[in-house]
């Protein structure tokens, strides 16, 4: 029984780490600015947004979570975009770690309470194999989440693809357009195809 | 069913854009695209509606309080498969799961299986219905869920555990022609020896006296006490006043115990039982003889339940009608009102022979309260109260005051030495 309440005890803390790595991370950049009052402006999203998180976790405080992630967001982002200039790969880390620390958070509010009761073997493993597919899938998407900007970025900085044409423009608008209508459609067709 | 997840992703893709068009940066459009790449790796595998077929056995359909039953759900995928579903069998709050889950997690491939075992632990009596089980098909990336609830549902009936009486003498004052087990001070047919008379013919041979034929040579009949059976009336105060303590710590729980108890030593004496219980409505077993009367009253007091508002009185009028007079009626209520009292005297005074048995409100009050030095004077206060409306209630009817923390065969055991012989 043991190593399942040490298991319920990480996949608990797991949000706690995501979130005090953003925090810092946000703190760090923050301190770079010289001027006192956008330091401190800043230094106020950062510390309203780090406790609105922190208490998102206590139940029954699960509605402070989207304010407290505007609030990281706006600190971290208004940091950059006013006075530190945007980095684009830190930007876009930035961004997957704080949709990595949502995922993980709604994980961890699915399989805490399972991994907290008493689970034979047998059991643990199903759920266990339920747990790492649940990640792989997280991880997936927050890779293509990250690598994708970088390699569009990539592609359109070195030359590679011609960005101030008139075809680009319709193929990216066209691209747009089919992303959008997939989204909307997917679910549907899919439950039209059982 | 898309979660605010999802509306969060395209929100957040939606200020990036507008913030990127106002800045005109082309650094703050890539931030765009990570929200809009996880919702399509999300649109890419959306969670299918569970098509699931569950099948629910239990160990035992009947069983005592704090008798573990083992319960095992056995689920067949007849849907597409799965990536994440997210099963609960709904178990009654009463039923505490010690072994095992009755909650999992998994994934599920079409046509695959899924089995839950767990053991839960009735703490309270009751009639209890375990289901149905809730499904939720999960997104892994949490954007989308489908819900659906299997209607299986199981029946398992708890019964009270048993006060131990067997060395307790219950048995009404009064008989009733029909052969039992109470002296009923006439001549018939026991064991008890009763007198002498001058044999008749027909007498049974065994029943000559041999030493007084010896002596006066002439023939004598033995005559024995004639062994009876009564009638008992177990009523049962369940009104919403008499509910003080805990679900498992009250005054009606443990009124249940001892009405069991009671009902069972009283049948096995061969005496007739009938049971009235005073809860939401007024519900009653006329009397009868055997096993089978006590599974009846076992049925009803599975179901008590505190509440109801009714007078005292209502029963005094409910006995008067229903029962005959020479029946012995046990009233087992924590007396938290005085109207007991009027109620007993009327009983009384109609001819009904009257047992109290009284679960303490103010032992288990005690018990769940902090037991401060201030606390013991208000204690005093209502115990000398309560001692007052025993004492006037025993000037008309034989009461037990009774902790429940105690066996009920201790106080009915003392209380012999006091009860008028029958």
């Amino acid at each position: 029984m043991a190593p399942a309440r040490m298991r319920s005890v990480a996949v608990r803390s797991a949000p706690l780490v995501t979130l005090t790595i953003l925090a810092v991370w946000t703190a760090l950049d923050v301190s770079a600015i010289s001027e006192p009052r956008l330091f401190q402006a800043f230094i106020a999203f950062l510390a309203v947004g780090t406790i609105a998180l922190a208490l998102a976790n206590v139940p029954g405080w699960g509605w402070a979570q989207p304010s407290g992630l505007v609030s990281l967001g706006l600190s971290y982002y208004g940091a950059h975009v006013i006075v530190l200039g945007i980095d684009v790969i830190a930007a876009l880390s930035f961004l997957t770690l704080l949709f990595v620390h949502v995922e993980v958070r709604a994980s961890s509010e699915r399989f805490a309470p399972v991994y907290a009761r008493p689970l034979r073997p047998a059991e643990r493993k199903v759920v266990d194999a339920a747990m790492g597919r649940a990640a792989v899938r997280i991880g997936f998407a927050s890779a293509l989440g990250l690598l994708v900007p970088i390699l569009a970025a990539n592609l359109a900085l070195t030359g590679v693809v011609p960005a101030r044409t008139i075809p680009t423009a319709v193929l990216l608008a066209g691209a747009l357009v089919v992303v959008v209508a997939l989204l909307a459609l997917l679910p549907i067709i899919e439950r039209r195809a059982l | 069913m898309r979660t605010s997840l999802a509306s969060g992703l395209a929100t957040t893709s939606l200020v990036f854009l507008v913030a990127a068009m106002a800045l005109r940066s082309w650094q703050v459009v890539l931030l765009a695209l990570p929200p809009v790449i996880i919702l399509a790796v999300g649109a890419l595998f959306p969670p299918p509606v569970p098509r699931l077929v569950a099948v629910r056995s239990l160990s035992r359909e009947r069983a005592q309080a704090g008798m573990p039953v083992e319960i095992e759900l056995a689920i067949h995928n007849d849907g597409p498969s799965l990536d994440l579903v997210e099963v609960l069998d709904v178990v009654p709050r009463e039923l505490a799961v010690i072994g095992g889950t009755n909650h999992t997690i998994a994934s599920l491939d079409s046509s695959g299986d899924l089995r839950l075992r767990y053991v839960v632990r009735p703490t309270i009596k009751g009639d209890f219905r375990i289901g149905p089980v809730r499904v939720r098909s999960l997104d892994p990336l949490g954007l989308g869920a489908e819900d659906a609830s299997l209607p299986v549902e199981s029946r398992v009936v708890i019964a009270p555990p048993m006060e131990d009486l067997r060395r307790a003498r219950l048995a009404p004052r009064r008989t009733r022609p029909w052969f039992g087990q109470v002296p009923s001070r006439q001549i018939g047919i026991g064991t008890d020896f009763w007198g002498v008379r001058d044999y008749l013919p027909g007498d049974e041979v065994r029943r000559i006296n041999w030493k007084a034929f010896a002596r006066l040579d002439r023939l004598f009949s033995n005559e024995y006490e004639g062994e009876r059976s009564g009638d008992v009336v177990i009523v049962l105060d369940a009104r919403r006043e008499a509910f003080v303590g805990t679900e498992t710590d009250n005054p009606i729980e443990h009124g249940v115990r001892a009405a069991l108890g009671i009902a069972e030593n009283v049948l096995a004496s061969q005496n007739r039982v009938g049971l009235i219980v005073q809860r939401d409505v007024l519900d009653w077993v006329p009397p009868a003889f055997g096993r089978k009367q006590l599974y009846r009253i076992l049925d009803h007091l599975v179901h008590v339940r505190p509440g109801g508002d009714w007078p005292f009185a209502h029963i005094a009028w409910v006995l008067q009608r229903f029962f005959p007079r020479d029946t012995l009626v046990v009233l087992i209520s924590p007396l938290s009102d005085r109207t007991a009292l009027s109620a007993v005297m009327g009983l009384a005074a109609s001819g009904y022979d009257v047992a109290i048995i009284s679960p303490s409100p103010l032992a288990i009050e005690w018990r769940l309260g902090k037991q401060a030095t201030e606390h013991d004077t208000a204690l005093r206060i209502l115990r000398m109260e309560r001692e007052t409306l025993i004492s006037e209630l025993r000037r008309v009817a034989q009461v037990v005051d009774w902790d429940p923390i105690t066996p009920l065969a201790l106080p009915l055991r003392r209380a012999e030495r006091w009860l008028p012989p029958a």
